[in-house]
């Protein structure tokens, strides 16, 4: 890299960097033109408070004119992957060709209209890419699923505009339901058996109903008494999916890039124990439970405070739940055996609360279905 | 201490913890590896900690600020 050694200096190369990248990244995954003046234009953020400036070397503008005609030649050459205007080893601006390790020296000029170019091997450049591209295919969580529609994507109920997450397939009396919570699925106690439930939840559709997002409907819920001398034990609720042909079928796996296809074999929540879940919202996190024996008062905003007993605490370094992640199925890292219904956690999402699966599956007489 | 005492000082304190303001929760937890009580609470303050202290005084516990624990809300158009 040029001379780097003056703060001034430093923070000028830093930003034709950053403008450079940040226009090959906006350009997702196009190799190619890194305009430095993105970094240092005027109307650029990084031109705010004078810092670009005031620390402008002597040639700047000279070196961007030049470095914007000769970019066509520039990015023909095999192995260029970008250009950007930084500084030469004597303080002045230079030319920086951006290389993949494969540029011939030879090819390039020495100077371009009398400024110095310098060559960096950078490597290619790639788009960062959202959380959703990654998972593959670009289906986002938040999305409508075709046929089969996975677990760990948005849900809700159909008379409201929310959005949750379904954690499981579960199956039990020759009938099989998606799994989620009570304040997903049945309104906080307010819904009845045979409502409709949604793929995606409303709020994922701009507040509309549309009757092919029929998912299935609701067939129970476990009710949550609304008191800190409570003893709830699960917020779920379940509703029953692949009746009518005429409707999407529910699936048993993650979308790609989550964790699968959880085990039928649920596990006991222990301390120390490696988890993870994939949700509508924050997708795939991994976390580790720090808590077990939990005794919380649960604020559920108007409907009030419950409190929830014999719970699981579950702790990561970075949010491990997020809203909208509601109803996400809590499943071992990495043996992917269901220990949790995910309901509720800290504002950071740092601290989540999960109702052990044992007495979900139990209260509604159903079994985890996956590998 | 045994992971079964902790429990049992849970199941009779959890009450008395629960009726202090601030405190969220309560649960077993491990502290350097070795079972002990763990109270979660919005925010510590030196006057809770007394007051837990007083309430656990015979196991080990650590207190853990979780701020306010709330049901994970759906994503919805009228926000807790």
């Amino acid at each position: 890299m040029a001379d780097v050694t003056r703060p001034g200096s430093r923070r000028l190369v830093r930003l034709l960097l950053i403008g450079a990248l940040l226009v090959a990244g906006l350009q997702a995954g196009r190799v190619g033109v890194t305009h430095a003046r993105a970094g240092v234009g005027p109307d650029s953020p990084g031109a705010s408070g004078g810092v670009a400036a005031e620390n402008a070397p002597p040639g700047l503008e000279q070196a961007i004119a030049a470095q914007e005609r000769a970019n066509p030649r520039l990015l023909s050459i095999a192995g260029v992957v970008g250009t950007a205007v930084g500084l030469a080893g004597n303080g002045g601006a230079s030319i920086l060709v951006f290389s993949d390790g494969r540029v011939n020296l030879g090819h390039l000029p020495g100077r371009i209209d009398d400024v110095p170019v310098e060559v960096q091997v950078t490597g290619r450049f790639h788009a960062m890419l959202s959380p959703e591209a990654k998972r593959g295919g670009g289906a986002s969580p938040k999305s409508r699923f075709g046929d089969p529609v996975p677990i760990g994507v948005s849900t809700g109920n159909a008379n409201e505009c929310s959005a949750g997450t379904i954690g499981a397939r579960v199956a039990g009396g020759g009938k099989h339901y998606a799994l989620s919570n009570n304040h997903v699925y049945a309104r906080e106690n307010a819904g009845s058996p045979g409502e409709i439930i949604a793929q995606p939840g409303l709020y994922d559709t701009q507040c509309s109903f549309d009757p092919a997002d029929q998912l299935g409907r609701l067939a129970a819920s476990g009710r949550i008494t609304f008191s800190t001398s409570a003893s709830n034990t699960i917020d779920a609720a379940i509703a029953e999916v692949n009746y009518d042909t005429g409707l999407r079928s529910l699936g048993t796996s993650t979308p790609p890039g989550g964790y699968g296809m959880p085990r039928t074999t649920t596990a006991t929540p222990a301390l120390d124990l490696a988890v993870q879940k994939f949700g509508r919202t924050s997708a795939l996190t991994r976390g580790t439970i720090t808590g077990v024996n939990v005794t919380v008062n649960v604020d559920y905003g108007s409907a009030g405070v419950a409190r929830f007993v014999n719970q699981v605490t579950v702790t990561s370094a970075g949010p491990f739940i997020k809203p909208g992640d509601s109803g996400s199925l809590l499943v071992t890292d990495p043996d992917r055996k269901p220990v949790g219904l995910l309901f509720a956690g800290s504002s950071s999402g740092k601290y989540a609360i999960a109702n052990p699966i044992g007495p979900v599956l139990q209260a509604f007489g159903v079994t985890i279905e996956g590998e | 201490m045994t992971a079964d005492a902790i429990d049992d000082v849970l199941r009779k304190r959890t009450d008395e913890l629960l009726a202090l303001a601030g405190v969220t929760g309560t649960a077993r937890g491990l502290c350097s590896g070795a079972p002990c009580a763990k109270v979660y609470v919005v925010q510590a303050t030196p006057e809770l900690e007394r007051s837990i202290a007083g309430i656990l005084a015979s196991v080990p516990f650590e207190i853990e600020e979780t701020g306010d624990i709330r049901a994970v809300p759906r994503e919805d158009s009228k926000a807790r």
